[in-house]
C-alpha cells in the first residue's frame, strides 16, 4: 500500500476542529509533504478497552481514539496495560483511557478517564518521551532522563519502604515481611545492594497534598502536609538534599561496598494512609502507589522503559539496563531468583569481563552480584539498545543485533531450545549473525524482527500467538514465512498477553494470536494462528503498541 | 457476599485491579464482564509456574467459574467442575452446591426430553480389571509364590500392608499387567518374589491386626471387609456412573503408566471416559474421585483398620480404570490400606529391611 500524504477532507477537518474546541492549523497537502510534523497523527484502537465502546463491548474493528485533552495530537502509543490504554500526546503528556475507571486502586494505575484520554498527573512537568505499562503498573521517562512509576506496589520501588531503619515510620507490616523475605532470598554477594536502606526515611516529608489532591478525592492522604507547591515537594527536597552529598548513617558503607561509583539508594516515602475509602475498596493496606521517581545511579539518564507482569526494565543512554520488581523466574537477569528487588539494580548483559561493565564500575566488581562470567557465552556487542518485558520474562538487544533473553522459560519463550528458566541474560545463539532490530514479549512468547524485515517468534503458541500456523510451541526462534508476510518488511513489533502485531515499512499492520476480544482488529472474535492484515482504511501506521488485550496503532491520516 | 469480598481483597493485593472491577460488574449481572473475569483469572493461573500462582488467583478463578456458570446454563457443569479442579479451596462448598443444583436441572431437562428416568446407554458392562502382577491368558495368577491377592468369591477383598517411617522398607507395587506386557523376572531386583505369600485372613479383629501385622510390618489381605459398602452393589453396573456423573468433567491419566512416554492428563466427561474404557488400546485412570465428586465418597466406608495408626487419615484416594492399568513401582510415605473391589488385582511388595 503506498504511503498516502494527503490531509483529511474539509468536512473532517471541521469536525475535528469542533472536537478540540480550538483552531487547528489548516494545512495544504503540499505543506504536509514537506513537513512531516504537520501531519496529524491519530490513534486507532481495537480490542478490550471497556470504557471505549458502548455496553463495554470489545472493539472488533480499529476505532479512532478521541484526541488527547488540551493538546494537538498524538506523538506516540505505548504498550501494556490490562484494560486501559496509554499514549503520549504532542506536548509530551501521558494520556490514559479505556478503563471504566472508578474509585480506588484501579484509578491509581489507570487514571480516572473512562472514555476520554486524559493526562495522568505526574509530579514533574517535564515532557514525557517514552512510557510503558505492565499488568498493573506504569512507567514513564521524561526528557530529563528520569523515570516515574506508579501502580501496583509490588512494582514500585519507592513504595517498598522498609521499616527496618525507622520502625515507627511509614510502611505497613506487610512491607516488612516482604522486605525480610527479600533479605532471605538474596544471594550472599548482594549485601551491599539489598541490605538496609539509607535512613533517608527520616528525612522525607509526608506526601505533598497538592499532588494528592489532583487525584481522586478519596485517595487524599490523611496526614498530608500542606505544602507550598512543587518546589517543596518531597521529591525535589530529596533531590536537593542528595545533591548536597547528604550522608545518612550507613550510606557511606553502602557506597564503599558497591564500588566507587556505587549505587546510592534513595527511597521515597510517599505513603498513603490506610484510611478507609469507598466500600468497593479494601479498607486495609493500600496496594497501589502514586507516581514516584525512580532513583538510580546519579547521572544515569534513562531513555526507555519496559514494563512486564510484575517487573520493570529501564535502559540508559549509555546502553546499561536496570531492573526492579519481581524476579522469581529470573526475569531481572541478576543471576539468581529473587522475589523482590525493591530498588533498581544494574542488569549484567555482557558479563563483568566486558570493557563496558568495568568502565561503569571503575574496574572493580565489589558488591555487584554477578553470574560466574567464565561460563557466559560471548555476547556480540558492547551495549544494549532496546529492552522488552513479557509476563515473566525479558529480552534485550545489543548494538550488534544480538538478542538476549532471561526469565521464565517454561514455554520456550527464552528461545534457548529448552523449557528452563534463565536467570541471567542469555544469548539467543540460534539466530546466529542475523541482526535483530526489535523485540517484544507477551505472557508466554517472544517475537523479534531482523534488520532485513523478517519476523521470528518462539515460546508458547496455544492461541496462535507465534503466527506459525499451528498451535505448536517453539523452543527456538522460528521464521514466519507465511505467504501473508511475503515481500513484507517488518519495522516494529509489539506483543500483548496472547497476541502479536507488527507494522511494516509501508505502514501496514499485521496481527495474529488470540482474538476473543478483537485484539486482531478483524471484525470478529476468531483467533488467527497466521498473520492477518489489519484494515486501516487508507491510513498508514507509524507505530504499533499492544496492550494486554488490545492493540493501538499510531496512524497518519490519509483521504 | 463475604467470600467474594475476601477474594476481591486478596486479588487486589496481587495487582488484580481490573479483575476486581470485572467481578463487581459480573456480580451485577454483566455477562461480558463475567466472561472477561473468567478469562483473566484463567490467564493468571497460567502466567507463571504453578507453584508460584498465588492462592488469590485460584480463588478468583473458582469465583469466576461460579459466576460465569450462571450466565452459561448449557456449559454450567463443565465450568463448575473446572472451578473445582483448578480453583482454590475457598469456594469449593459453593461450587459443590451449584453442581448439585445444575445436575438436578439437567436431570429434569432430560426427563422432559426423553420421557423416562433411565438413560439408554446401550453399553455393556465393562470388565473392570485392575490387574497387576503376572497373569496368564485366562487372568489367573501364574504363580502362587508371586501372587499377593486374587479375586475372592464375593468379588471383594482388602489388602493391607504397613510401612512405618522408621524402617527402610520399599514397597513394590505392580509389575506386569497383561500377557502383552509381562515384565521378565530378570528386570526386577535380586531377591524379588522370593518372600512368602501374603497371608489372607477373613475379617480379623483389630487387636490381631495391630499385633500380628501392623506392628511387625507384615502385609496382610483381609477378606470380606467391604461387604457392607454401598459401592459393592452400586458400582456393579457402570450405568450408575453414567447416570449420576455422566456430564461431570474429570481429569484422566492417559497412557500406559506415568513413567511411560506419551503419558498425559486429559479432561473429559465421565461419559466419555466410560466409552473409552471399551477401547483396549488405551490405558486410562481417573484418579481422585472423592474430593471432586462427594457422591461417590458416600458409597465407600473407610475401614476401621485405618484407625490402627492412631494418627489421622491422611488421604482417601481412588483410582478408577479399565483392565490392564498398571501402577509402576513406587514408594508411599504413609501407611496404606488398599481396597480392591473388582476382579483381579495383582500386586507385589518388596519389603527390604536390610537397607
Amino acid at each position: 500500500m503506498p504511503v498516502d500524504d494527503d490531509v483529511g477532507s474539509k468536512p473532517h477537518k471541521e469536525k475535528r476542529a469542533k472536537e478540540m474546541g480550538k483552531q487547528i492549523r489548516m494545512v495544504s497537502p503540499q505543506r504536509v509533504q514537506q513537513d512531516g510534523r504537520d501531519r496529524q497523527l491519530r490513534v486507532l484502537m481495537w480490542g478490550y478497552l471497556p470504557a471505549s465502546s458502548p455496553q463495554r463491548a470489545p472493539l472488533l474493528h480499529p476505532t479512532q481514539a478521541p484526541p488527547p485533552m488540551n493538546d494537538q495530537g498524538w506523538k506516540s502509543v505505548c504498550s501494556g496495560g490490562c484494560g486501559f490504554a496509554m499514549a503520549i500526546s504532542d506536548g509530551g503528556k501521558v494520556n490514559t483511557w479505556g478503563s471504566t475507571g472508578d474509585l480506588g486502586q484501579s484509578y491509581v494505575t489507570a487514571g480516572k478517564h473512562e472514555e476520554r484520554p486524559e493526562p495522568f498527573p505526574l509530579p514533574s512537568e517535564s515532557p514525557i518521551i517514552q512510557a510503558a505499562a505492565g499488568w498493573a503498573h506504569c512507567a514513564v521517562v521524561t526528557d530529563r532522563g528520569e523515570v516515574y512509576t506508579w501502580g501496583w506496589r509490588e512494582c514500585v520501588p519507592a513504595s517498598k519502604l522498609s521499616t527496618e531503619a525507622n520502625p515507627k515510620g511509614l510502611g505497613s507490616g506487610s512491607d516488612r515481611e516482604v522486605y525480610d523475605a527479600q533479605l532471605e532470598e538474596r544471594d550472599g554477594n548482594e549485601e551491599g545492594l539489598f541490605s538496609r536502606p539509607l535512613s533517608l526515611t527520616d528525612l522525607v516529608d509526608p506526601p505533598d497534598s497538592a499532588l494528592i489532591s489532583s487525584m481522586d478525592a478519596t485517595l487524599k492522604n490523611k496526614c498530608s502536609n500542606p505544602s507550598k507547591g512543587k518546589a517543596s515537594s518531597p521529591i525535589e527536597k530529596l533531590q536537593g538534599q542528595s545533591s548536597k552529598g547528604l550522608k545518612a548513617p550507613g550510606a557511606g558503607a553502602l557506597v564503599e561496598k558497591a564500588g566507587e561509583e556505587g549505587l546510592k539508594k534513595r527511597r521515597l516515602a510517599i505513603e498513603q494512609s490506610t484510611s478507609s475509602e469507598s466500600s468497593t475498596m479494601a479498607s486495609d493496606e493500600n496496594v497501589s502507589a502514586p507516581p514516584c521517581l525512580v532513583t538510580l545511579h546519579p547521572g544515569v539518564q534513562i531513555i526507555s522503559v519496559a514494563a512486564g507482569g510484575r517487573h520493570t526494565l529501564a535502559l540508559s543512554d549509555k546502553g546499561q539496563v536496570w531492573g526492579w520488581g519481581y524476579g522469581g523466574e529470573g526475569q531481572l537477569g541478576l543471576g539468581t531468583r529473587i522475589r523482590t528487588v525493591s530498588s533498581p539494580h544494574p542488569v549484567p548483559c555482557f558479563g563483568s569481563g566486558s570493557p563496558y561493565w568495568q568502565d561503569i564500575h571503575t574496574g572493580t566488581n565489589k558488591g555487584i552480584n554477578m553470574v560466574d562470567v567464565a561460563f557466559l557465552p560471548k555476547v556480540p556487542g558492547s551495549h544494549i539498545k532496546a529492552v522488552a518485558c513479557g509476563g515473566r520474562h525479558s529480552a534485550a538487544l545489543t548494538d550488534a543485533g544480538a538478542l538476549l533473553t532471561f526469565g521464565w522459560g517454561l514455554y520456550g519463550q527464552c528461545g534457548q531450545g529448552s523449557t528452563d528458566d534463565e536467570v541471567s541474560p542469555c544469548y539467543v545463539s540460534s539466530l546466529g549473525g542475523l541482526p535483530v532490530k526489535a523485540v517484544a514479549a507477551g505472557l508466554w512468547h517472544t517475537v523479534c524482527i531482523t534488520e532485513s524485515g523478517d519476523v521470528y517468534s518462539f515460546g508458547g503458541n496455544q492461541f496462535g500467538q507465534l503466527g506459525t500456523g499451528s498451535d505448536q510451541a517453539e523452543l527456538l526462534p522460528r521464521l514466519l514465512d507465511t505467504p501473508a508476510l511475503e515481500n513484507v518488511h517488518a519495522t516494529s513489533v509489539s506483543c500483548g498477553a496472547r497476541h502479536s502485531a507488527i507494522s511494516t515499512d509501508t505502514g501496514r499492520i499485521f496481527c495474529w494470536g488470540w482474538n476473543k476480544y478483537g485484539q486482531l482488529g478483524q471484525g470478529d472474535a476468531v483467533d488467527r494462528s497466521s498473520p492477518v492484515e489489519v484494515p486501516l482504511e487508507g491510513s498508514c501506521a507509524r507505530e504499533i503498541a499492544c496492550g494486554w488485550w488490545h492493540t493501538l496503532g499510531l496512524v497518519v491520516q490519509s483521504t | 457476599m463475604e467470600d467474594e469480598e475476601q477474594v476481591a481483597k486478596e486479588v487486589r493485593r496481587q495487582g488484580g485491579f481490573e479483575y476486581v472491577r470485572l467481578a463487581q460488574r459480573a456480580a451485577e449481572g454483566d455477562d461480558l464482564a463475567a466472561e472477561a473475569a473468567h478469562d483473566m483469572a484463567w490467564e493468571q493461573l497460567h502466567s507463571g509456574p504453578w507453584h508460584a500462582v498465588h492462592d488469590a488467583w485460584r480463588d478468583a478463578y473458582a469465583l469466576s467459574c461460579l459466576r460465569l456458570a450462571t450466565h452459561r446454563a448449557h456449559d454450567a457443569l463443565r465450568l463448575l467442575d473446572m472451578g473445582l479442579l483448578m480453583g482454590g479451596p475457598l469456594l469449593k462448598p459453593r461450587l459443590h452446591s451449584a453442581i448439585a443444583e445444575a445436575q438436578l436441572q439437567q436431570q429434569q431437562h432430560h426427563r422432559v426430553l426423553h420421557g423416562n428416568d433411565i438413560l439408554d446407554s446401550g453399553e455393556d458392562m465393562v470388565d473392570d480389571q485392575h490387574v497387576n502382577g503376572d497373569v496368564d491368558a485366562s487372568g489367573h495368577a501364574l504363580d502362587t509364590e508371586r501372587r499377593c491377592s486374587i479375586a475372592s468369591d464375593d468379588g471383594s477383598e482388602l489388602i493391607v500392608h504397613s510401612n512405618p517411617f522408621e524402617t527402610h522398607s520399599q514397597i513394590l507395587a505392580a509389575t506386569a499387567c497383561n500377557p502383552a506386557c509381562q515384565v521378565p523376572k530378570s528386570m526386577l531386583p535380586c531377591g524379588s518374589f522370593c518372600h512368602q505369600t501374603v497371608v489372607r485372613k477373613k475379617l480379623i479383629p483389630m487387636e490381631e491386626f495391630i499385633c500380628d501385622y501392623f506392628i511387625p510390618t507384615l502385609p496382610v489381605i483381609i477378606l470380606n471387609a467391604m461387604t457392607h459398602w454401598p459401592a459393592i452393589e452400586k458400582w456393579k453396573n457402570l450405568d450408575y456412573f453414567k447416570d449420576a456423573l455422566g456430564s461431570r468433567t474429570i481429569p484422566v491419566e492417559v497412557g500406559e503408566h506415568y513413567l511411560a512416554p506419551g503419558w498425559k492428563q486429559e479432561l473429559m466427561t465421565m461419559e466419555q471416559l466410560l466409552q473409552r474404557f471399551q477401547s483396549p488400546a488405551e490405558s486410562l485412570i481417573f484418579h481422585g474421585i472423592h474430593w471432586q465428586i462427594p457422591k461417590l465418597k458416600e458409597d465407600i466406608i473407610v475401614p476401621d483398620y485405618c484407625a490402627a495408626t492412631g494418627g489421622e487419615l491422611r488421604a482417601v484416594n481412588a483410582w478408577f480404570g479399565p483392565s490392564g492399568t498398571v501402577t509402576p513401582l513406587h514408594h508411599d510415605p504413609h501407611h496404606n490400606l488398599l481396597s480392591q473391589w473388582q476382579e483381579d488385582f495383582h500386586c507385589g511388595w518388596c519389603g527390604n529391611c536390610s537397607r
